[in-house]
Parts: C-alpha cells; sequence; structure tokens
C-alpha cells in the first residue's frame, strides 16, 4: 500500500524518535536527488551550517501529526550534497518550472511524495500536475521538466 | 516541423542563463551570440559567469551543444558541454571579430541608405542561424533579410535587389517575410538547376 503525502503537509511537522519517545526537532527541508526523482533525507534541526538531517531510509513512518524515525542517532549533520537546500539555494516549492525547450512554464506549488519509500510522485503547479515521468532534475535555477 | 523556427534578436538573448537538463542549474549565462556573417550559421555563445561573482567565464558553448533556445533559457544537456575556450573552435576564442556586422551601413542596389545594422536577427530551432539585420536609419528601425549574395566590405552591406520587397518594420511580419524570400531563392535555385 503506498499512501501519497503532499510535501507542504510534512513541512513543519514534529519528528519523534521511536526509540526513546523524544521529539528531535520539525521538518525544516527536503533534500532530493539530482534527478527530483526520490527525497534522500529530511532536515530536522539547525539552520545552514548547523542543519541536521535525517536519511529516507531511517523513517519509521509518516503520520498525521509526527514523522516517526527510528531512532535519535538516526540524526546528522549535513553533508556537502545537502548545502543547496539547506541554504536555500534550492527551494522546491516556488521554484520556476522549466520545459526542456527553454520555457518557463510555471511554479512549483507542491510536490506528492509517495509515504513509504520517499519516491517524488508528482510536481504539482498552479495550472496542474506534472507527473514524475516528465522530471528531468531540480537545481539552483529551476525544476527541468519535458514539454507536455 | 514545418512551422517556421521563432525569431529571437541577438541582443536579447545577452544575459539570457544557460540551464544544464541534468542538474537544473544555471551554468553560465549569454555574453555574445557569435555568428558567421556569410554562412549566416550560428557558432555558438561567449559566457559569462552566473550570480554575483559576474565576469567572463572562461567557457564557450558551440551551437552542437545547445539543445534549445527559450525565452526563459538556453537550454544544455549537461553543465560538461560548456567547452573551455582554449579548446573551443577559433571562432569562439574571440568575439570581437564575430559581430563585426554591427555598425556597417546596409545601402539598398540602386545606393539608397537603409540605415545601420544594429542587431541581427536568429532563427532559433535545431540550427540557429541568422535570418536578418536590423537597421537603425532616419526613418527608424527596419528588418531586412540577409540574402545569399549580400556583397560585405568592412564598411558596407548591399542588399540584393529581390530581399527589397521583404524589408519589415516590425519582427512579427519579417518572420513571414524571411520565409517567403528563402522560398524564392530556392526556388531560382531550383529553377538554374533544371535548366
Amino acid at each position: 500500500m503506498s499512501d501519497t503525502i503532499a510535501m507542504s503537509d510534512v513541512l513543519g511537522r514534529q519528528v519523534v524518535s521511536v526509540a526513546d519517545a523524544e521529539t528531535v526537532g520539525e521538518v525544516r527541508a527536503l533534500v532530493l536527488d539530482r534527478q527530483a526523482s526520490q527525497v534522500e533525507r529530511l532536515q530536522v534541526a539547525g539552520r545552514k551550517r548547523s542543519a541536521e538531517l535525517v536519511d529516507w531510509n531511517r523513517i519509521d513512518g509518516v503520520g498525521p501529526d509526527a514523522v516517526m524515525i527510528k531512532a535519535g542517532d538516526d540524526v546528522h549533520p549535513k553533508e556537502a550534497e545537502d548545502e543547496p537546500y539547506v541554504r536555500g539555494d534550492i527551494e522546491i516549492i516556488g521554484a520556476m518550472v522549466l520545459d526542456t525547450a527553454g520555457y518557463d512554464v510555471g511554479t512549483v506549488s507542491d510536490l506528492h511524495i509517495d509515504a513509504s519509500t520517499g519516491e517524488v510522485l508528482a510536481a504539482m503547479t498552479a495550472t496542474g500536475r506534472i507527473p514524475a515521468e516528465r522530471i528531468r532534475s531540480l537545481g539552483t535555477f529551476a525544476l527541468v521538466v519535458d514539454p507536455e | 516541423m514545418s512551422s517556421p523556427a521563432p525569431l529571437v534578436l541577438a541582443s536579447e538573448l545577452t544575459g539570457r542563463p544557460v540551464v544544464a537538463i541534468d542538474c537544473g542549474d544555471d551554468v553560465a549565462e549569454v555574453k555574445d551570440v557569435v555568428f558567421d556573417p556569410v554562412s549566416r550559421e550560428v557558432e555558438g555563445f561567449t559566457l559569462n559567469k552566473r550570480g554575483w561573482f559576474r565576469g567572463k567565464l572562461k567557457a564557450t558553448l558551440p551551437t552542437s551543444a545547445v539543445t534549445a533556445i527559450g525565452p526563459a533559457a538556453v537550454m544544455v544537456a549537461s553543465g560538461d558541454d560548456l567547452v573551455s575556450a582554449s579548446d573551443a573552435p577559433e571562432v569562439l576564442q574571440d568575439s570581437h571579430d564575430s559581430i563585426s556586422v554591427l555598425g556597417s551601413r546596409v545601402l539598398s542596389r540602386d545606393g539608397e541608405d537603409l540605415g545601420e545594422i544594429a542587431d541581427v536577427v536568429l532563427e532559433t530551432g535545431a540550427s540557429p542561424r541568422a535570418a536578418g539585420y536590423r537597421l537603425d536609419g532616419d526613418g527608424g528601425s527596419v528588418f531586412v533579410p540577409i540574402g545569399a549574395q549580400m556583397a560585405l566590405s568592412g564598411d558596407n552591406l548591399v542588399l540584393p535587389e529581390e530581399a527589397r520587397p521583404f524589408v519589415r518594420n516590425d519582427l512579427a511580419g519579417f518572420g513571414a517575410a524571411v520565409d517567403e524570400y528563402r522560398r524564392g531563392l530556392d526556388h531560382a535555385i531550383e529553377r538554374e538547376e533544371t535548366r
């Protein structure tokens, strides 16, 4: 069974460790792979330089009020590939949607994610839904998609 | 596809971001468009850095690496497709000669001064080419198609007689005029060959 979750719903949700029931933080940012096909990590605490993250595969479940992670020591400091996301160079919500023909075709309003795997299912814009098959990459300039 | 490639002024491409499809980053921005005024082919682009540390980038972008020229960005498959200036084709190494047509006067076949070349009209699409020039003259701006046998010296260009009816006052009408002009030239060549 795979539930779809919206990125906008997950942002701000508290993050709790199953092992010791402690709140480790709240979801501050999502880190994707360069192809924007997968959520790799969640930023759960700190800002910029001090950012702390949890790998998606250490998530026990995404509940309606909290993201449950397996243990408190799953939280680790940022690594180089997290920097564009924790510094805000890449803002997923609000990113320009650019098609491969070089046309600005909208702005990302939300991301739909598979709650169990972290797979990106679609990007939402004001005018519609861009399925994962059309998404090519996400970078500092835009979410690049194949034209319709 | 038979629909004509969209036209764009070379000056409008300056500052346009170059975006890599494989990572979504703006890897550079266009500084100058380099084209051959005789063959009309766009050879490529010289580049500037993006962001706060703007300045000349020691890399160039050959036309062969461009996958699309869109209104929001020039697209390349990957940032690796930028070619370091020392490895680039010679024409891309020094852009000063390339747009040397700017400022040249264009005269009609019968000696009327039509104006000075102020900009270059480019056909985008799969093989970008120069389609015409924007001239600034006494009567404002006009667009003239680049003729196959347009005489060119350091100072002047002479517009062939047959191109004269295709001079336009606006870029929108110029696209259709260029197509019509080219079709006419192709027919002329065919007639020549079948004779």
